[in-house]
């Protein structure tokens, strides 16, 4: 008898816990907020945990339901194994072939995986598998809306732009496009509202070796295409808080030899991401894979549920996004330019993934002014074999002005879509204009 | 009581587009797209009328009271794919009333009953402004319809940029050239040859306006209104003669495009136009009052041009350059063009000459942190210069000078000098601008602007300032300052 009820109470154990293991949430997130600030320190850069502190920010912070470092396209991880050692830099910083010191005619994935912390040029390699973590996803074309908010007075207004990318490099399937200006990617922004800024664009053509970007920018007060000057890099963006470089899946999409760059340490941080599971991406009928932002209750914001208890008090902030950790390098960009307008630079990037979680700006004169971050989107098809990485959120805060400018691409996000080379030519960047 | 049902007319039907287009552009299609903006400009002379401006406006009268409303439909009929091309159409509704003449001073509402046709044609239309076709397949791209095209780099003044014909009848040179230029009927196309030897993006383009069935041209400011060139009084009347109706006096022409060693962005160009100022003639008519008629006749004129930019890294600049030689331009020479006025009472004739124009230009942005630490300041330099070859010493400019009345010196060299400096303050919605035109003969025009953005409104103040030799180049209009204020609402 007393056998039986031993038996019968660890039997009530084992089911419970079956019963609980089963029912649990799927990624386990705790609110972070003014009263449990503590919780982050260490693994959130000082700026933004200031925030938290104040109640500024409130965060959601938890593990995700997958690995991001596993949900990248297939070339990237094979590229991981078979770029190891093969691409070295030059002097100037460009990418050439270890063995014969030329520029390579294409470059799989990532070119430097496996940097070291001893590596001299480790840090400038990174800030190169940055940019060629936006190229692996293909050309990419989407729609942006870039949100001005300020603290006191809220959304203000919003620029909407369409985006095309086309990279000659890190895309698998480009291997075998034709590339004879030796382009490592070209692409174009083109505005469509408001009215009086509407058929504003730009388009730059990068090129593999150390040339200068080609800029070229249609005003449409002046019905042309005229060159634009490269330089000028941090002048601002559309009078945004952005500044032209503080682009791309790095936080910075200038020349890598622009900046010195250098490892200050390594370690942990919080990323954002887009809910906590990948984001269910979909083939059309045109082959191109998109994404499947269509859940409202993947990107909240602040603005929207002003003065409600929960949320962040500055009207800036994604509350829905997922906040995990990730192992980092942590790096320091300097520029070489007297006359940038940024100074010292930190950008902390994952070890696994490439892409960047944070970047804090100071100025010229060394004080803290900025802090850019991402909210990021790993994309998979229902398979579980296609994989994509999404950028779909940016936001830089302006800590002196208490401005923020938030770079929202989700909606309509295509990655692997099929761009006509000739879209990027000058006559096809006129037909794109009016 | 006219005037106000007129405007309430115009803000019933501009409400109504409004609300439709707010219902319309969420419905059936995401890419049909209704948009537009609705302008209010009101214009104050600063400065007395002086020599043959007339009718005399004192200081402080209003000189413009511009409304403009553009709304524009787009849609994509097909997106670019393997198979399918890239159809789109674009469209754009003008309606226009500057109400000047209507509630302005007495002296311009004289000046209507004076020539109601030519005043009403000026300052009230509803046209159909823009619509065109754009087909893009692969290396081929067409725009056919009701369009804009321009070549070359210039700004404020044109060198190769004489496609469209110019209305300067709200403003001339106050005004921007985009907003003065006039859509044609047109069909254009490029293709991209891709990269040829040491030329990137290599494209070849072409356009058309044909003349068969008549001709767009640059409509001339009836004499009296306040963009006018000053003229004595005069009983001879004026008659303007649009060219034939035939395919020889088409506009088209090519161009050659692309990119030469990654570095510098080359065209060549040639093309066939139509001259936006004609040169007068005076001609003995004995079916006109006093016999004597003063005829413009707008003829057709080659150019042949090109133009370069490039990146000068040392000074980390944009360096714009542009040449264009004009084939037998229509010009003013009195003796031949009037000789009714040297007592030779025969019908005058234009003679022609070869002008040679060009533009050296640079484009620099620079950081001027005690004036702007978050956005750059942008400086646009250009010099501009002329040459008439063969040049004949009689030859003049059709404007009287003051009060001699003899006609103005047209000099053998000519340039110009212009300036425009800007930034961007309070994210962008703020932009004051400076532009300077500078003749070194002795004439300055200023034109200092500020705008401010409260989305989706737009406010601008801007002032004309013109000083220097009334007989020199912008000095002309030396009388006819003004402070302009400028609303626009866009959606």
């Amino acid at each position: 008898m007393k056998n039986y009820r031993h038996f019968k109470t660890i039997f009530m154990i084992i089911l419970m816990l079956i019963i609980y293991a089963s029912s649990a949430p799927a990624a386990e997130t705790q609110s972070v907020n003014k009263d449990n600030w503590q919780v982050l320190k260490g693994i959130m850069p000082d700026s933004a945990l200031k925030w938290v502190e104040t109640g500024e920010m409130v965060v959601k912070y938890g593990k995700l339901d997958y690995d991001p470092g596993k949900v990248q396209p297939s070339w990237v991880l094979e590229s991981m194994k078979e770029n190891i050692g093969k691409y070295k830099l030059t002097s100037k910083k460009a990418i050439v072939e270890a063995s014969t010191g030329k520029s390579p005619k294409f470059i799989k994935g990532i070119p430097f995986p496996g940097v070291k912390i001893t590596d001299p040029d480790g840090p400038d390699k990174i800030m190169w598998n940055t940019l060629y973590i936006r190229d692996v996803n293909g050309p990419l074309k989407t729609k942006m809306d870039v949100k001005f908010i300020g603290r006191k007075t809220g959304y203000e207004r919003s620029i909407y732009a369409d985006w095309y990318s086309k990279p000659f490099d890190g895309y698998e399937p480009a291997k075998a496009w034709s590339n004879p200006d030796n382009l490592e990617a070209e692409n174009q922004i083109v505005v469509t509202s408001p009215y009086d800024m509407a058929g504003t664009a730009m388009m730059t053509w990068r090129y593999r070796t150390e040339k200068n970007d080609m800029l070229f920018g249609y005003v449409p007060a002046i019905r042309r295409v005229r060159q634009m000057t490269p330089a000028g890099r941090s002048d601002a963006l559309f009078g945004s808080d952005f500044a032209r470089d503080d682009g791309a899946y790095g936080g910075y999409d200038g020349a890598i030899d622009n900046f010195k760059w250098k490892f200050i340490g390594e370690g942990e941080v919080i990323g954002g991401f887009i809910g906590s599971q990948p984001v269910r991406v979909n083939q059309n009928k045109n082959g191109e894979w998109v994404f499947d932002y269509k859940n409202k209750d993947l990107l909240v914001w602040s603005y929207e549920k002003k003065g409600q208890p929960g949320y962040s008090a500055a009207p800036w902030h994604v509350d829905s996004l997922i906040w995990t950790k990730r192992p980092v390098w942590i790096i320091e960009g300097i520029p070489k330019d007297t006359y940038y307008n940024y100074g010292r630079q930190i950008i902390y990037v994952d070890k696994e993934t490439n892409v960047a979680y944070w970047k804090i700006i100071y100025d010229r004169t060394g004080k803290y002014w900025k802090t850019l971050w991402f909210g990021w989107g790993m994309g998979q098809d229902e398979t579980k074999t296609v994989n994509w990485i999404s950028m779909p959120l940016q936001i830089i805060v302006d800590e002196r002005s208490k401005h923020a400018t938030v770079q929202l691409s989700h909606m309509d996000y295509k990655c692997g879509t099929n761009i006509d080379s000739n879209q990027f030519s000058l006559g096809g960047f006129t037909a794109l204009c009016k | 009581m006219k005037v106000l049902r007129y405007c309430l007319l115009v803000i019933f039907s501009i409400a109504s587009v409004i609300i439709y287009a707010r219902v319309y552009a969420y419905s059936i299609n995401d890419d049909l797209e209704l948009k537009g903006e609705i302008q209010a400009r009101v214009s104050v002379r600063t400065s007395d009328s002086e020599g043959y401006t007339s009718p005399e406006i004192a200081k402080g009268n209003l000189v413009q009271q511009r409304n403009l409303a553009l709304i524009e439909l787009n849609d994509v009929l097909s997106r670019p794919s393997e198979t399918t091309p890239d159809l789109k159409f674009h469209i754009v509704g003008r309606f226009l009333y500057d109400g000047v003449y209507d509630y302005g001073p007495e002296a311009l509402q004289q000046l209507r009953e004076t020539n109601k046709v030519a005043i009403d044609d000026m300052s009230k239309s509803d046209k159909l402004w823009e619509c065109y076709l754009d087909y893009g397949q692969g290396p081929w791209f067409f725009r056919i319809g009701k369009q804009n095209l321009s070549f070359g780099e210039t700004d404020i003044f044109q060198v190769l940029d004489r496609i469209n014909p110019l209305d300067n009848t709200f403003g001339g040179t106050f005004e921007d050239l985009d907003d003065r230029r006039i859509p044609i009927w047109m069909i254009r196309g490029n293709y991209n040859f891709g990269k040829v030897g040491p030329v990137s993006s290599l494209t070849m383009e072409g356009f058309l306006n044909p003349g068969w069935n008549g001709q767009e041209v640059a409509p001339f400011a009836p004499l009296g209104t306040p963009y006018a060139y000053p003229s004595p009084p005069s009983s001879v009347p004026l008659r303007l003669h649009d060219p034939d109706a035939t395919f020889q006096n088409s506009r088209m022409g090519a161009r050659v495009t692309g990119v030469v060693n990654d570095t510098f962005n080359i065209s060549l160009a040639h093309f066939q136009t139509i001259v936006d100022t004609p040169a007068p003639v005076v001609t003995i008519d004995p079916t006109v009052t006093g016999n004597v008629a003063e005829d413009l006749t707008y003829k057709t004129e080659q150019v042949s041009g090109a133009s370069m930019s490039f990146f000068e890294p040392h000074i980390e600049a944009i360096i714009r350059t542009e040449a264009a030689y004009f084939w037998d331009e229509p010009v003013f020479i009195p003796q031949i063009n009037a000789p009714a006025l040297y007592g030779k009472f025969v019908t005058g004739s234009v003679p022609e000459k070869d002008v040679f124009r060009y533009m050296v230009g640079l484009d620099k942005n620079f950081w001027f942190r005690l004036i702007n630490d978050t956005s750059m300041i942008n400086l646009y330099l250009q010099y501009f210069a002329e040459s008439y070859q063969d040049y004949d010493s009689r030859m003049k400019i059709p404007v009287n000078s003051y009060p001699s009345g003899a006609f103005i010196e047209q000099p053998r060299y000519d340039q110009k000098f212009t300036l425009v400096t800007s930034t961007t303050y309070m994210s962008g919605t703020l932009t004051p601008q400076l532009a300077i035109i500078w003749d070194p003969r002795g004439a300055f025009l200023y034109i200092p602007s500020i705008e401010k953005t409260f989305q989706p409104w737009i406010f601008k103040l801007s002032y004309y300032l013109m000083t220097g030799d009334r007989d020199v180049s912008v000095g002309i209009l030396k009388d006819r300052q003004q402070v302009t204020l400028q609303a626009s609402l866009v959606f």
